[in-house]
């Protein structure tokens, strides 16, 4: 009769009579908004499936005209797809059904005989529904002025919830009956299920196309991202987020969303405990999570960043196992959307399989991605440590030669300059000044090659029994100065059990940090040097992981400068100097070293100290017991750094 | 006071190394390449009272192969191996087939060069003993008459 009404709508965009055009009931997407191609065969196939079901329909009960419409999840609206019989035109087939349903209370404007449309009751309601005259109907908004009855059956999906409605009118009162709606509720099933393979088909697409996403994109960042993403539109949520486990604190970390937390990606606020809540609960089981309204579930904590807890309609959480580092969480989050409650919320099967899929893609692409960047440094690592071993030594043998060269010189003016002064007065001074110069520079240059040399050397473990207390007795007698103005202080924890270690390599370890100390005090002071048996906590506080069995630690404590808070992370790093001589290798070489013994060195200030500028360095080394017995296959496993004139074991001596 | 073959790839290595040990009074041959050495040793007559060799040449095993050879020119011909700092482990190999001693090169603080000509001087003290002992041997051998005359020892 009319199609002013409100709750009809006229879309500026034709409907062009396909699926393929506008969402799928159950996909939250536009095939289009894919920067994939999807085959549109299927689609195609699918819609004339769906128009001749149409036909058959209208042709079965003895309608004139017929209209199929579906719900288009994005707008939360009913789309006209396909209309049958006569005097249809694009403006009416462009009409859109608001669906909203009604507010608790807003039956008043039934009372008041405002029709909300036959099409849209049968929707909400899920039931069939007939009418002999359409005049005299309460629901009834029609398109024709010659229509006298109609019926309407809801389309059901699989899994429950009504996705459309097949309509079909006829120009005579009381044309149809219940027989007549019985026959269409099975074609309404056919519709159903056409759109429910076509919504698979596109799905599986889909998924084929991420597959390829995952061969051609070779930065991690913006594959996780892509998964995120695509998930987030197949699985028809509001948010899809991957947590990785970070291996240093143990906490799952926020590593690609898309949705409300994708501003967040990155950022240490969001972030769960192992075992926390159901995120935390999947990283630690090991097991998927699917849930409908995770309120009700006992694991829930209520700390989804996404939207609060009483709009989130249903989770779905797959672990990612990786082979290299800790479980993570690939997690899908759909919102209570008051505009389409009457479809399915809850994540089906197919949606958990899907999720799975994604998640295990995702997990080898994440392991493929960290291999190649170990490979990848390894080369690097070697390459450079050849290299360095070459230049070390070539300059080496020239150092050398020329070291000669001038130790000639100098015999040879020590030689001239005796005669020479006798007969003419030739002034030697200088000359031996240069030479002596030159000298110093080449001594200076050995010392030079002798810290390069130990830096690439580091990791190279020759390791044996040892006794740390003894180490470092010998150590300070050898390397303290003897006439000093810095009280040092032996500190030494009777009875450390004996532990295997390149004895050579940390007394050059430990000789540096005595070295440091002594630098930095030259106005005197004191260094005390303490070891004991760590203590579990501290342990576990500086290495934040559970190390087994006995951990020997070894302190330096100085009354220096101390460092600065950047100072204190920077000091390890390779060419980092605070001092005039020198590379800078020196902390690091000592890191390496430390490290090679599967130790840890930390540099802790004084902890004591409060919050007043921190006086003194305190360096911290823990050096574990049991793996000192590992300490031996690490030398086969550096060979990269190895110089060609090794081949084996290597000795300082 | 000695017969020296000094062996290195480096010229600067070998010219220096020659003029101090001339001015030791040594009588110095050089040799650039082990192919080289090899010759000058096979070549020798009287054969080399102490070779100094490089560890590293062609190979990482320079030093073998030139201590090998030597020492089938004449048992008793001391070797001493340059090695570079800290790359001793091929040296101490060198050591146990039979090498006098060997040298690191760039020891950092030390004169290496004194420390060579000492090396040197005790590689050359070692060699006259053995060669003494084996005269005396010889000629306990000549009187017994049973003697192993057929060792071949020059010098």
């Amino acid at each position: 009769m009319n199609t002013s009404t409100d709750n009809y709508i006229s879309r500026t965009t034709p409907a062009r009579g396909t699926i393929s055009d506008a969402a799928l009931p159950g996909t939250a997407f536009h095939p289009h908004e894919f920067d994939v191609e999807i085959s549109q065969t299927s689609l195609a196939e699918a819609d004339e499936l769906l128009k001749a079901t149409l036909e058959e329909a209208m042709k079965a009960v003895g309608g004139t005209r017929a209209f199929l419409a579906l719900v288009d999840t994005l707008s939360g609206e009913l789309a006209l797809r396909f209309t049958a019989g006569e005097g249809w035109t694009e403006d009416i087939r462009r009409l859109r059904v608001n669906i909203h349903p009604h507010e608790p209370g807003s039956h008043a404007a039934l009372a008041e005989g405002k029709r909300q449309g036959i099409t849209r009751h049968v929707l909400l309601t899920s039931r069939r529904y007939f009418t002999g005259n359409v005049n005299a109907d309460p629901h009834y908004i029609g398109f024709f002025a010659d229509v006298g009855s109609e019926v309407a059956v809801p389309i059901i999906a699989p899994g429950g919830g009504a996705i459309g409605v097949i309509n079909i009118e006829s120009s005579e009162h009381n044309a149809f009956t219940e027989e007549h709606a019985n026959l269409l509720s099975v074609l309404a099933r056919r519709v159903a299920l056409i759109v429910s393979m076509a919504e698979h088909q596109v799905r599986e697409e889909a998924l084929i196309s991420i597959g390829k996403d995952f061969n051609s994109i070779s930065d991690l960042d913006a594959l996780m991202q892509d998964v995120v993403t695509q998930a987030t539109k197949i699985l028809r949520a509001e948010d899809c987020s991957l947590f990785l486990m970070d291996d240093e604190n143990d906490m799952l970390h926020l590593a690609a969303s898309y949705g409300p937390l994708r501003e967040q990606t990155g950022q240490q606020a969001v972030a769960y405990d192992r075992g926390e809540g159901l995120t935390g609960w999947v990283a630690q089981h090991g097991e998927v999570i699917r849930v409908a309204d995770p309120r009700h579930d006992p694991r829930w904590k209520g700390s989804f960043m996404e939207a609060p807890a009483a709009e989130i309609a249903a989770v779905l959480a797959a672990p990612v196992w990786t082979q290299r580092s800790k479980t993570g969480v690939l997690r899908v989050v759909r919102l209570r959307k008051g505009l389409l409650n009457f479809l399915p919320q809850e994540f089906t099967q197919a949606d958990e399989d899907v999720l799975v899929t994604l998640a295990s893609q995702l997990a080898v692409a994440i392991d493929r991605t960290r291999l190649m960047n170990r490979i990848l440094q390894s080369e690097r690592m070697a390459a450079w440590g050849e290299m360095s071993a070459r230049a070390a030594h070539m300059i080496g043998n020239t150092v050398f030669g020329i070291k000669g060269h001038v130790n000639e010189l100098n015999h040879w003016i020590k030689g001239h300059s005796a005669e020479s002064v006798a007969i003419v007065k030739t002034d030697w001074d200088e000359p031996r000044l240069l030479q002596e110069h030159i000298t110093r520079g080449i001594y200076r240059l050995e010392g030079i090659l002798g810290e390069f040399r130990d830096f690439v050397l580091a990791t190279q473990l020759h390791a044996t029994e040892g006794d740390i207390n003894q180490i470092l007795r010998r150590i300070t007698a050898e390397s303290f100065p003897k006439h000093s103005n810095i009280d040092l202080v032996l500190n030494l924890a009777p009875s450390l059990p004996p532990i295997a270690v390149d004895e050579v390599k940390l007394k050059r370890a430990f000789s540096e940090l005595i070295e440091n100390s002594v630098d930095f005090q030259p106005h005197g002071g004191q260094l005390t040097i303490r070891t004991a048996l760590a203590d579990r906590d501290l342990v576990l506080a500086l290495t934040r992981q559970q190390v087994h069995g006995p951990v020997i630690q070894i302190e330096f404590i100085d009354h220096g400068p101390g460092l600065t808070e950047q100072d204190r992370e920077r000091v390890f790093t390779p060419f980092y100097t605070r001092k005039a001589k020198g590379m800078g290798l020196g902390l690091s070489i000592v890191k390496g070293i430390i490290e090679a013994h599967s130790g840890i060195i930390r540099e802790i200030g004084d902890l004591n100290a409060g919050k007043g500028r921190r006086e003194g360095a305190h360096f911290i080394v823990l050096l574990p017991l049991s793996s000192g017995r590992d300490a031996k296959p690490k030398e086969t496993e550096n060979t990269a750094n190895q110089p060609k004139e090794q081949n084996g074991q290597n000795s300082d001596n | 006071m000695g017969r020296i073959l000094i062996i290195d790839d480096e010229d600067d290595v070998r010219l220096s190394l020659e003029r101090r040990l001339k001015r030791e009074n040594h009588e110095v041959e050089t040799a650039g390449s082990q192919a080289e050495a090899r010759q000058k040793i096979q070549d020798a007559n009287p054969p080399f009272d102490v070779v100094l060799s490089d560890m590293l040449m062609e190979s990482p095993n320079s030093g073998v192969e030139v201590l090998k050879a030597t020492l089938a020119r004449d048992i008793f011909t001391e070797v001493i191996v340059l090695t570079a700092y800290g790359n001793v482990s091929n040296a101490v190999e060198c050591m146990k087939l039979g090498a006098f001693d060997y040298v690191e090169k760039n020891i950092p603080n030390v004169d290496v060069y004194e420390l060579i000509c000492i090396k040197i001087d005790q590689a050359l003290e070692r060699r006259r003993s053995s060669l003494a002992t084996l005269r005396k041997m010889e000629h306990f051998a000549d009187v017994r008459g049973t003697g192993p005359g057929t060792f071949n020892i020059e010098g």
